[in-house]
């Protein structure tokens, strides 16, 4: 399969010593894969520097080939994102919002920006201004922006983060559909569970240092659920260190 | 190129789409309507020498209406977008740093544009019907109007460096204000740092209008106003590219 996202010893050291350490991975186009880990422990450190809005200390980062830390705007035309929360423009409405990040991409037209508004749900709210939206609301506009480059790689830094039962469904339901049609996705959750239902493939992250990558099928043959391989993963290599 | 024609399409969107953006257009119409009025039925007496009402116009716009409008739009383009997170919206596309910061300058550029525009239509119109601004001067006004976009780009740039040492857009917009106010001050208690200060140069469009032009102190100005323009972009640019959201 070909290769995606290629991450290589990817470092990064904050002001207060926490931070990312040797972190690689890599991931192959279909995959969905999902970074596991608690809060503070790397993931969406991660995601900045793979995304260009935060620098590597060290390390190196490809997408498709492109080195995305020498060359990031040719790197960008080939993802889509949605970290921390959405960044959309409350004054506007959510069409206004996509047109203006289609306006990055000449081949995105009306048509697919109607399409994403239909695909989340949110083509009857086409027209009204976001501040009037809900979280679940916004959060599937944030999702809407992500995809509507039709990119090859989406990066969501916990998507499902503050939604109700309902909201989360609604998200996971629009990823899995996504990544039927071929898109890659790499998320991140503190939720064992939420990777455990969408992700193919997981990487175990805690303070800074990517713990284990395995396939989803391994993490539940060897332990019932990813919550316990997780603790086991956790565990075992907590003691080593 | 075409990334930052982008960035000034989505700039300028973002910026004329905010109502307090339009209602301050409108308030431009009203303040040049409203001093032509005054300058007509009080024949000049309430306000300054109201001779030549779109010059004076523009006297006031350069001075401080347009400072402050600019104060405000770079602290929401900058320092809000930081705040609130919606700066990775555009981080995240295809377009660098530099282009970004180009394309926002040029954005409030643009919106400055359209308050001279909305100001000379309707100075020079009002000027013309009360008998106050002769038809003939009109192409001396226009060039006037037109000359006045220069000393507000070191403007434009010192508040996108100023907005860039800012944690919130409230402070980007005092820390300009009590900047543009202190360069002002200076350039008013010491006469002699007076001319080495851009600030100085807000109406230099008056050494276009006469009979001759003084051509060597013109250049002198541009020179430093683009000498000021480059060490505000470079500062700005600096910091901007290095910031991590």
């Amino acid at each position: 399969m070909a290769l995606v996202l290629k991450v290589d010893e990817l470092t990064k050291t904050y002001k207060n010593g926490r931070g990312i350490m040797d972190i690689s991975f890599e991931i192959e186009k279909g995959d969905i894969f999902g970074l596991l880990g608690p809060n503070g422990s790397g993931k969406t450190t991660t995601m900045k520097i793979i995304t260009g809005l935060s620098y590597a200390d060290k390390g190196s980062v490809q997408i498709l080939g492109i080195d995305s830390l020498e060359e990031r705007s040719k790197a960008s035309k080939e993802i889509g994102c949605l970290i921390e929360s959405p960044a959309i423009y409350e004054y506007l409405t959510a069409r206004e919002n996509l047109k203006l990040a289609a306006n990055y991409y000449e081949k995105i037209k009306t048509p697919r920006i109607d399409d994403m508004l239909t695909q989340t749900g949110l083509i009857k709210y086409a027209n009204e201004k976001v501040k009037n939206f809900s979280l679940g609301m916004k959060q599937r506009l944030g999702l809407a922006l992500a995809l509507v480059s039709n990119p090859k790689l989406v990066i969501l830094d916990e998507p499902t983060n503050g939604l109700d039962i309902e909201g989360t469904v609604d998200i996971r339901e629009i990823i899995m559909k996504q990544a039927k049609l071929g898109i890659t996705f790499l998320i991140s959750s503190h939720i064992s569970h939420e990777i455990e239902l969408m992700c193919n493939k997981v990487g175990i992250i805690k303070e800074g240092k990517l713990l284990n990558v395995t396939s989803m099928k391994n993490a539940l043959n060897e332990c019932e659920t990813l919550e316990k391989y997780f603790l086991k993963q956790v565990g075992r290599k907590g003691e080593e260190v | 190129m075409t990334a930052i024609r982008i960035g000034i399409i989505n700039e300028s969107t973002k910026l004329f789409k905010r109502s307090k953006y339009k209602i301050f257009l409108i308030c431009i119409g009203i303040l040049s309507l409203g001093l032509g009025l005054i300058s007509n039925y009080t024949g000049g007496l309430v306000n300054v020498s109201l001779s030549n009402l779109p010059l004076n116009i523009l006297s006031i716009l350069t001075t401080v209406l347009i400072p402050l409008v600019i104060f405000m739009a770079v602290a929401d383009l900058f320092a809000a977008e930081q705040e609130n997170g919606t700066i990775k919206a555009i981080i995240t596309r295809p377009i660098s740093r530099s282009e970004i910061l180009i394309s926002k300058m040029i954005s409030i550029l643009i919106y400055v544009i359209s308050i001279l525009i909305i100001s000379f239509i309707i100075g020079s119109v009002m000027g013309i019907f009360f008998g106050r601004t002769e038809v003939m001067d009109i192409p001396e006004i226009f060039i006037a109007y037109v000359v006045s976009i220069l000393p507000i780009i070191p403007t434009i740039f010192l508040s996108i460096l100023i907005s860039q040492l800012s944690k919130s857009s409230s402070s980007s917009v005092m820390l300009s204000v009590l900047i543009y106010i202190i360069i002002m001050l200076s350039g008013i208690i010491f006469h002699q740092v007076s001319s080495m200060l851009f600030i100085s140069y807000a109406n230099w469009y008056k050494l276009f209008i006469g009979a001759q032009m003084p051509l060597k102190s013109i250049l002198v100005i541009v020179g430093l106003l683009i000498g000021y323009s480059l060490v505000f972009f470079s500062g700005a640019y600096a910091l901007f590219e290095r910031k991590e959201y």
